[in-house]
């Protein structure tokens, strides 16, 4: 049983407390400094023709997916502090939303990353046989950069706080990326029976050199996939304020009566936003007629 | 030993990371170019549960134990068996699809298990009581990003891609050089918990057991 005492002030010094060692944590930092080194040989290097479109995986792996594992061990260690002083000063609800201002720190270096990658690809347009061609543009491009780039660096940590909340032993925070990178990997676009409900999934790519089966003969055709990556965008959103509630409606003490409204309300809008993902935009795929090089 | 080892090693994450990584070399059967990363994801995922199947949680009582900490590591490679197994069964099941290189793809797993095994006991020597879940939390994202990123790939081919030559041939020496290096060191660092009178952590262990 925990007595809950609490001020904005306290909330203030708890949040600013998460975000403080999410910034200092070891796996965080590691996954920022790989991000630079590998945004700025990027950006320095030369470019093979298809500038910053398909460098979205760096951001999405080095801090959505270790900001999974940061995520979680974040939230047992906040539990343990609480758990240790008996008569916490915050509960469950409270720590939560402690635990989800720290997003502001993968945020922040994601919108970096993205304004960086930005410049890149007005500075070094990509060549004819990448994106943007036809019916698919340069709007469509940038926000499937930022979905698949600064989304996921947010959506990694939520995620990692659902399953630090909802699935007890540590195990689990160990398992959940092997499992995410699973299944991401084979709903990233590659298999054409995927192609319509890949977007399902949070993570996939919306063009690229989508004959990757032909890599061995070094050239192949560019693929735009089907759907509307405007409403994307807007699914992954709702899901990421959806995995928010869901996270704080794990704690007993909570108003669950309106945190259940709430989620109906956030899972319609997503599943409406899902729907419209899928009929608006584009209704196939389109092949770029100028065959280019695969990687 | 066999009850401490039916009751000291966490069977179940044993039994979810061995099916994992037959699910992930299995998936490569698919199509080998496109699902690649998932061999570097594999070999961290078989790093990580070695790693797990090695920690003692409850330490502040075993480490001062008269079993040493030779008779608890040998006791708990039950479970590292287990894993390096289901490996060798998984690289078997999907050697169509390696490349060629199945025999790198072995050494690459039995090579991350024994860099795992080396670094944990010496933490394990020197008083940690759960090492190996800090390692996986580590090695698991590292790998994942390794494979998926293919960082300078020329240079440090740490999980070759297809069909390069040069590239495998490299890895395979460095993964070999690994494993020699972490087998050395994990004789050394058991050798010394023999001969001294008691580690560190044992030194620790009993220093916080209260007094008759």
């Amino acid at each position: 049983m925990t007595t809950t005492l609490t001020t904005p002030h306290t909330h203030r010094s708890l949040a600013r407390h998460e975000i403080r060692s999410y910034a200092t944590s070891p796996l965080f930092l590691i996954g920022l400094l790989g991000l630079t080194a590998v945004t700025l040989l990027s950006a320095l290097g030369e470019d093979d023709g298809s500038s910053s479109t398909m460098n979205m995986i760096v951001p999405a792996t080095l801090l959505g997916l270790f900001g999974m594992i940061v995520m979680a061990g974040q939230t047992r260690r906040s539990d343990r502090a609480a758990a240790a002083a008996g008569a916490s000063p915050a509960g469950e609800s409270r720590r939560t939303l402690a635990l989800m201002a720290a997003i502001v720190v993968p945020l922040a270096a994601a919108l970096v990353w993205f304004a960086i990658s930005l410049v890149v690809l007005r500075s070094s347009p990509p060549a004819d046989w990448a994106v943007p061609f036809g019916p698919f543009g340069l709007g469509d491009v940038q926000v499937v950069m930022f979905a698949l780039g600064v989304v996921s660096a947010v959506g990694g940590p939520l995620l990692g706080l659902l399953v630090a909340r909802w699935l007890p032993g540590r195990s689990w925070a160990a398992v959940a990326p092997v499992v995410v990178v699973l299944v991401t990997i084979l709903l990233q676009g590659n298999f054409e029976a995927t192609w319509h409900w890949r977007v399902i999934w949070p993570w996939t790519y919306w063009y690229g050199p989508l004959g990757w089966s032909n890599i061995e003969s070094q050239v192949s055709h560019w693929v735009a996939l089907p759907g509307s990556p405007w409403m994307w965008l807007v699914y992954l959103c709702a899901l990421c304020v959806l995995g928010g509630l869901v996270a704080l409606f794990h704690d007993p003490e909570s108003d669950r009566a309106r945190l259940r409204r709430l989620v109906v309300l956030v899972g319609m809008l997503a599943l409406v936003a899902l729907a419209l993902t899928m009929f608006l935009g584009l209704d196939q795929a389109v092949v770029n007629p100028i065959p280019g090089s695969s990687f | 030993m066999a009850r401490y080892a039916a009751q000291a090693t966490p069977w179940g994450l044993v039994a979810l990371a061995g099916t994992l990584l037959m699910v992930l070399l299995a998936a490569l059967r698919l199509d080998p170019w496109t699902l690649w990363p998932l061999q570097g994801v594999a070999v961290g995922l078989l790093a990580g549960a070695v790693g797990w199947c090695l920690d003692e949680p409850a330490a502040v009582v075993a480490d001062a134990a008269p079993r040493g900490l030779v008779w608890r590591t040998t006791a708990r490679l039950g479970g590292v068996a287990l894993l390096l197994a289901s490996w060798a069964a998984a690289v078997w099941w999907a050697r169509s699809v390696l490349f060629g290189q199945a025999g790198a793809v072995l050494i690459q797993g039995w090579a991350a298990a024994a860099l795992t095994c080396a670094w944990v006991t010496w933490r394990r020597a020197a008083g940690e009581a759960v090492p190996g879940q800090r390692w996986a939390l580590v090695v698991i994202p590292l790998s994942a990003a390794w494979a998926l990123v293919r960082p300078l790939e020329e240079a440090l081919p740490v999980f070759p891609f297809a069909a390069t030559a040069s590239t495998w041939e490299t890895s395979r020496w460095g993964w070999t050089i690994v494993a020699v290096v972490s087998v050395a060191v994990l004789v050394l660092v058991l050798a010394r918990d023999v001969h001294l009178p008691a580690s560190r952590g044992t030194q620790r262990a009993r220093a916080r057991l209260p007094h008759p």
